[in-house]
């Protein structure tokens, strides 16, 4: 069941807030938790019950573990705890690509039969091997099994994250006032989750179709020229912010409606102008998840410039790895980590030779067009199917495969479009797909430039549990002093205009959607 | 709670005039509200839905002539054409649409109704080539992914399709409440002055998007666009028949199940073999179609013998002649061609002439122009077009220097 789907706004949804109030009301908060997990299991299950038996075993061996731990420090049992949830997630996630990849290597011909992933088990997996660690720290309190469940499978954050952090969940499942339901929570709630279906329906799915058949034809072997390259890349680059970004808001949306502050999952990164920056605002709860458990567990910047530039590059390779078995999330993760080390010791140089100290306008908009190229050519590795493919894009891109433009396009430029062609454009067709492409390529990188997000519109009401607030250090934000001190109030626009994206989301859910990160 | 409340209202009102909006402009042509000039006379969003609506608009109009094929027939019969009379006729041509989904559809239409007295059918050569897996394998997994497309849509498959009235509920209020229909209906408003394309309510498209490429581009592009996408849909083996199976391609098998449904209700059957330039046919030629061109003449008119309905006959308008052979006016390269739009597909005027050889049996006026085929002629028929594609080679080596 998508958040973007009838079953689950209209009926999903509202029998799942009547059940928890009505229980919340009748017999107190615990059994209104123990609702909320039914109904998150019941939700899981809607895909494939079987699977359901692989969460609640994961949830009651973790639980078990943590509270060992959390007795007994002992570091024996901690890496059995780890290992038995790594290995879960590698014989579900990566045992078909390891095969593949030994079948190649040595010349053998295992075959282990098709696995099907549980959905979203890198999530669950991730948060509990964080409840581990942290158990073994001593830092968890004790919890008990029923709000331990819910902090695992509650369902607005079960299936694409954000990925919680049972610090920041069990202490608001054990709150001691009767949940009821709030009608300030309501309309933050159905504002924030209905910002969140227009990003994802209208926005990310509108601009799929400029993306995929790009992607496709540069898999199967197909020309791709400068602009279907970029124009290709660039739809994608915005499909997969909006996609993954609006669940994140509709995840935080339906969480407040049940009186539940979740954590934020990003924050304008393409307003980056530095690649550290960006990883602060993308995907944020897993920066932190790796930064915490990765990072710093490899030593961090502990032993020195050396080992903490290869603990940057190992921790966003296995970043990369954590998105998926194949070589292109590996390449991907692996780019990244060398931009992070790059933009390390560019930072150092420039304090060495106290250069840049004071930022023009027209460095950070270079700084923010280089960061944001180098981000686009990393998502062409993670959107490619293959490493041919996505070398096609690039080259492509780098205007290796030619430059064509629609010979619609052309003949209506007359002189000007004889001119290009002598240059070396040759004509091509599709004229409307090139201008669409385009067209929308401009308006979401004009909204994702220019207007605020969740957490800035949000801020005053808490909207998550972020205290970021209108942050422009390190970003470009063009025509910021229009938008930076824009927020929700209560007011009549507020609720037509969010009333309205409920609308158009809701106009969408007869069209095809694809939703990226389940594969996560 | 009034901000509530006005949220709700704000979803309800946005969600209902979009959908009437929707209604009102009808993008996708199912024809049930009023046309206005200037606002929705005019279709340009319809081709590409017209799986969609077909299936469903054929039970308003319940013709008693039903054209079937593919992109090729409907836009090159019209069903206005003075030579149906006062007949009423409706075109299920649908573009790129499988053997099998034309012949479904047109099973379903004479299911449903009483009306149908004659069926023009025309048939298309690459509609019948199949791959080699496909030979060994009778398509059967293939058929079944394509049925399963479009089957609910279609009454008289009920039985084979669970939910199927739910699917069609639903389909039909996608065409009202969907944010697709919307830009839809916003992109018809604004083309309703411009040439383009439209399906109207009998099914005919009216091509006017070629006289729009034509104006700006020039017809150039058009036929190297064309001839390359042929070139390209032929790269991979492609088989008409397999000397150990059957003589016949494996499609014939939907032929049969269409025409069985036809025989059953006495239905006349008009099968014909489109015309096409003859750029066409060396295109087909370079790809080593040619003789597989030729065999898949002789199936038809084996398959028309064996069949033995005597209410049914098989025409050829794909021999060479000076319709097919028409000059491609390169020299002024934004003046149409009088026949063809483009190597594929012919205009309507070339369509009325083939309907009056086929339905009045007036002679043609060009010699050669429509052909009936029997067991008995098709050898000599397919010696003339060997000659014939022979001596249109320079022409053909000629324009394909020219198109580069």
């Amino acid at each position: 069941m998508l958040f973007n789907s009838a079953e689950f706004i209209f009926l999903f949804l509202p029998i799942s807030l009547l059940l928890f109030f009505y229980l919340s009301n009748r017999h107190g908060n615990e059994v209104a938790l123990a609702g909320l997990v039914a109904c998150s299991l019941f939700f899981y299950g809607w895909w494939n019950p079987s699977y359901l038996v692989l969460l609640i075993v994961s949830m009651l061996f973790n639980y078990k573990l943590g509270r060992s731990l959390g007795k007994n420090t002992n570091k024996r049992l901690l890496t059995f705890g780890i290992a038995l949830n790594l290995a879960s997630i590698a014989y579900y996630k990566y045992a078909g690509f390891l095969i593949v990849n030994f079948n190649a290597a040595t010349g053998e011909s295992w075959d282990i039969g098709t696995i099907l992933l549980p959905l979203a088990i890198s999530f669950f997996t991730f948060q509990q091997i964080a409840y581990l660690v942290d158990s073994y720290k001593g830092i968890t309190k004790e919890y008990n099994f029923l709000h331990y469940a819910l902090f695992v499978s509650f369902f607005p954050q079960l299936i694409a994250g954000p990925i919680v952090h049972h610090k920041d969940m069990l202490p608001q499942f054990a709150n001691t006032q009767r949940y009821q339901a709030n009608l300030n929570n309501f309309k933050i709630g159905l504002t924030i989750f209905a910002i969140g279906l227009f990003k994802k329906t209208v926005l990310a799915d509108g601009i799929a179709v400029y993306a995929t058949p790009v992607f496709t034809l540069a898999d199967a072997g197909g020309n791709i020229d400068f602009f279907m390259a970029w124009g290709g890349a660039l739809a994608y680059t915005f499909q997969l912010y909006f996609d993954f970004s609006g669940y994140s808001d509709m995840a935080i949306g339906i969480a407040r409606l049940f009186g539940i502050i979740l954590p934020l999952n990003f924050y304008s990164p393409y307003k980056s102008a530095n690649i550290s920056e960006f990883w602060r605002r993308w995907h944020i709860t897993l920066s932190h998840f790796l930064r915490d458990y990765v990072y710093i567990a490899l030593g961090g910047n502990r032993n020195g410039v050396f080992k903490r530039y290869s603990n940057l590059f190992i921790t966003m390779l296995l970043g990369g790895i954590w998105h998926g078995a194949g070589w292109n999330f590996i390449i991907w993760g692996a780019l990244h980590g060398s931009y992070l080390m790059v933009n390390l010791a560019w930072q150092a140089v420039k304090v060495r030779c106290s250069i840049f100290q004071k930022q023009s306008y027209l460095y950070i908009f270079s700084a923010w067009l280089l960061t944001f190229i180098l981000v686009v050519i990393g998502w062409v590795f993670f959107r490619a199917t293959s490493i041919e493919g996505a070398i096609n894009i690039l080259t492509g891109m780098l205007g290796g495969n030619g430059f064509e433009i629609p010979n619609a396009i052309l003949a209506r430029l007359g002189s000007f479009g004889t001119t290009l062609q002598s240059w070396g454009v040759s004509p091509s067709n599709g004229g409307k797909v090139f201008i669409f492409t385009w067209l929308w390529n401009m308006t979401l990188l004009a909204f994702v430039l220019t207007l605020p997000n969740i957490q800035d519109l949000f801020f005053k009401e808490k909207g998550s549990l972020s205290k970021l607030n209108s942050e422009t250090e390190n970003s470009f934000w063009p025509f910021k002093g229009y938008f930076k001190y824009v927020s929700w109030s209560d007011s009549l626009i507020w609720a037509l205009l969010s009333g309205a994206c409920l609308a158009l989301g809701i106009l969408t859910l007869s069209q095809v959607s694809e939703f990226l990160y389940f594969q996560f | 709670m009034k901000y509530i409340t006005l949220y709700f209202t704000s979803f309800v009102i946005l969600l209902s005039s979009i959908a009437a909006f929707n209604w009102f402009i009808d993008p996708f042509a199912m024809y049930w509200s009023p046309r206005v000039s200037f606002l929705n006379q005019i279709k340009p969003e319809s081709g590409t839905r017209t799986r969609i609506t077909k299936a469903y608009q054929i039970k308003n109009i319940d013709p008693e002539i039903l054209i079937v094929g593919n992109s090729r027939v409907e836009m090159g019969l019209s069903p206005k054409s003075h030579i149906f009379q006062s007949q009423t006729v409706y075109n299920q041509g649908m573009p790129g649409s499988h053997l099998v989904m034309q012949t479904d559809f047109a099973i379903d239409a004479i299911k449903q109704s009483q009306n149908i007295k004659h069926l023009l059918i025309g048939v298309d050569f690459l509609d019948f080539l199949v791959t080699k897996e496909q030979l060994s394998h009778k398509n059967n997994l293939l058929d079944r992914n394509i049925k399963a497309s479009y089957r609910f849509r279609l009454e008289s498959f009920d039985a084979e399709v669970k939910h199927a009235k739910i699917s069609r509920l639903k389909e039909k209020l996608s065409l009202i409440f969907s944010l697709d229909a919307f830009s839809a209906s916003v992109s018809t408003i604004i083309k309703q002055n411009s040439l383009a394309s439209s399906i109207d309510e009998l099914g005919f498209n009216s091509a006017q998007s070629y006289v729009q490429i034509m104006k700006t581009e020039g017809i150039k592009p058009l036929f190297t666009q064309k001839l390359q996408e042929i070139s390209t849909r032929l790269e991979a083996p492609l088989f008409i028949t397999s000397p150990k199976q059957s003589f016949y391609s494996p499609r014939f098998k939907h032929l049969t199940s269409l025409i069985d449904e036809a025989k059953n209700k006495n239905i006349k059957i008009t099968l014909f073999i489109n015309p096409y330039h003859y750029s066409y046919l060396h295109s087909l030629a370079e790809q080593d179609q040619w003789s597989n061109f030729l065999t898949w003449k002789k199936q038809l008119a084996s398959f028309i013998y064996q069949t033995s309905y005597s209410n049914m006959t098989l025409w050829d308008f794909s021999g060479f002649n000076k319709i097919i052979n028409e000059k491609v006016p390169l020299a002024s390269p934004k003046s149409a061609m009088s026949w063809f739009w483009e190597p594929a597909h012919y205009r309507k005027e070339l369509g009325d002439k083939m309907l009056a050889v086929m339905l009045s049996k007036s002679k043609p006026a060009i010699a050669d122009f429509g052909r009936e085929l029997s067991l008995q002629n098709i050898n000599s028929h397919i010696q003339e077009d060997e000659i014939e594609f022979q001596q249109s080679l320079i022409s053909w080596q000629q324009l394909k220097k020219d198109l580069r």
